[in-house]
């Protein structure tokens, strides 16, 4: 009973807590790690599939242009995903963007898509352990 | 005390004591898998963290985390490679999750957040509702009560809930729907 009692309680004193969950990352932080430790190989980005090497010039071209500000920090953020991130604050922005880079939207929607993503690999606004 | 009670106190005790340890011991099991998922996981091992899940769920069917940490693996696949029989596959995960732990409205909400993605407005608008009847202010719930409006096509309603939710707090994600479907962002 007395090992009962100790196992039961474990979970409050003894044993180690779960491992928390890896912060998501910016495209910066997937452009300057070498490929070999991306948790994936390739990437689908709005219906078009991606290897290691096309993903890296996308990672490193300026995003100057929205559809590419997007398409950036889209691959940003699934990188994220792969990697163990916290996929639920973000899902639905990420099958939105998704759709978008396959119909015409209006520059300024998918600047602002750009910018949620943003907000979820660069500033972790959505991840209050990993500010 | 007489003899006979004290025994009757005794068998209860050992009886107690087994049920406790029993208990614990599969607690520990859930625990321990979920470490291994989530290690699995980062390495980018997904099939196998579902397998290790898999078999701790049917060790503990009562766990609702190990179905939960089950439904975000499936969502994360879907998102990835787009598969339908993914995002299937989190939903009867999910609604594993949301039937065990009917206490926290996250379990709903998860669900409710699922079924957005398969398009299924009015389950999602229900278990989004449930979240909401539990924690009325957050943010997060009434977004996807907002999405599940756009679905059904009550666009007014969806701004007005966008609304409700950016009045909790300024969110980009929200501004972003909120701009897309004609509302002044």
């Amino acid at each position: 009973m007395l090992l009962g009692f100790g196992l039961a309680q474990y979970r409050s004193n003894a044993a180690a807590p779960l491992p928390e969950k890896p912060c998501p990352q910016p495209a910066r932080y997937w452009l300057e790690l070498d490929p070999a430790r991306w948790p994936v190989e390739t990437l689908r980005l709005g219906g078009q599939r991606y290897g290691t090497e096309p993903l890296r010039r996308l990672l490193a071209a300026p995003a100057g242009q929205p559809q590419a500000y997007l398409r950036q920090q889209l691959a940003a953020a699934k990188l994220s995903l792969a990697s163990g991130a916290e996929p639920s604050p973000i899902a639905a922005t990420v099958a939105e963007a998704d759709r978008m880079l396959q119909r015409l939207a209006r520059p300024e929607e998918l600047l602002a898509l750009g910018d949620a993503l943003e907000a979820y690999t660069r500033f972790r606004r959505y991840t209050p352990g990993c500010r | 005390m007489t003899w006979p009670l004290r025994l009757g106190l005794a068998v209860l005790t050992v009886i107690g004591g087994f049920g406790w340890l029993e208990v614990a011991w599969l607690a520990y099991q859930a625990d321990t898998a979920l470490t291994q998922a989530r290690t699995l996981h980062r390495q980018g091992r997904a099939d196998r963290a579902l397998a290790v899940l898999e078999v701790a769920e049917r060790r503990a069917p009562g766990n609702a985390e190990l179905p939960l940490e089950a439904g975000e693996l499936y969502l994360v696949r879907y998102l990835l490679e787009g598969q339908p029989a993914s995002l299937q596959a989190s939903i009867r995960q999910y609604s594993r999750a949301a039937r065990l732990n009917r206490i926290e409205p996250f379990y709903a909400a998860s669900l409710g957040q699922a079924l957005l993605l398969a398009e299924q407005f009015d389950r999602a608008e229900e278990a989004l509702g449930r979240a909401l009847r539990g924690d009325p202010h957050n943010l997060e719930y009434l977004w996807g009560m907002g999405r599940a409006k756009e679905g059904q096509g009550d666009l007014r309603a969806a701004r007005a809930f966008f609304r409700r939710a950016l009045e909790v707090r300024e969110d980009p994600r929200v501004r972003a729907d909120l701009l897309r479907i004609g509302g002044v962002p």
